[in-house]
């Protein structure tokens, strides 16, 4: 893939294998090769999307990578690092009684 | 005792869950006497040295959220209140998830049992459940119960 920057030089980048898991779901998992610089809020909802859930006032779903929950302001080039591939699981938030 | 077909959807979906937990430094551990019953050790990412034991014995399997229980070790007391993580909606001191995810949480709120926040039958559950309480570890944990 190439991107064209401010100075409209054409330049290659690679695109980083994203997938997701939710267990709960008819379907696999979400899988999809995005830019680096593609948000995880993007990918949530992209993930969502495919698992046909959707956040409401009561819940929320949210990316979790390594275990620990990822804002959807982080990149995916932000948690793959130098990797090629991210993994992540969507976890619906449950409310409380 | 759970219904046969109960075990065997366990039997199913059990590889799974233990091969999560074996990631995250935990064990899955099937009851002696039970085997609809399973002993779940979880560690929180923020403090590795502690172990959580969580007792899951299912009823009906996909069909009901099971009873979770925390206990002292595998295969022991579930009457320990120390036994038990703080987190917000585990309770120790009445010794119940009042979340919807375990039996004692849809006991209490009735009105869980329909709409969004229903058990989910579909899938992998008993995985789901793993990782529920996994991500509740990892993110909302404070420190062990007093």
């Amino acid at each position: 893939m190439t991107i064209r920057n401010e100075a409209g030089t054409i330049r290659p980048t690679r695109l980083i294998s994203v997938l997701v898991s939710f267990p709960v779901s008819k379907k696999g998992p979400y899988r999809a090769q995005v830019p680096p610089d593609t948000t995880t809020g993007m990918v949530r909802q992209d993930a969502m999307e495919h698992f046909e859930v959707s956040d409401t006032s009561e819940y929320t779903y949210v990316l979790t990578h390594d275990g620990q929950d990822v804002p959807d302001d982080r990149t995916i080039r932000q948690v793959a690092g130098e990797k090629d591939s991210a993994e992540f699981r969507l976890v619906k938030i449950l409310p409380q009684g | 005792m759970a219904d046969y077909e109960t075990l065997l959807n366990l039997a199913d979906d059990e590889a799974a869950v233990a091969g999560f937990l074996a990631d995250r430094g935990g064990c899955l551990v099937r009851d002696q006497a039970d085997s609809a019953t399973y002993w779940l050790a979880a560690r929180p990412a923020s403090a590795p040295q502690e172990t959580y034991y969580a007792r899951v014995t299912w009823a009906a399997y996909p069909h009901q959220p099971p009873s979770i229980k925390f206990a002292d070790a595998i295969g022991g007391s579930v009457t320990v209140t120390r036994a038990w993580p703080v987190i917000p909606g585990y309770r120790s001191a009445s010794q119940d998830i009042c979340k919807p995810m375990s039996a004692e949480g849809y006991a209490l709120h009735p009105e869980w049992r329909s709409g969004p926040d229903a058990w989910p039958t579909t899938g992998n559950p008993f995985l789901w459940l793993a990782q529920t309480l996994q991500h509740d570890l990892d993110n909302d944990y404070t420190g062990r119960a007093p």
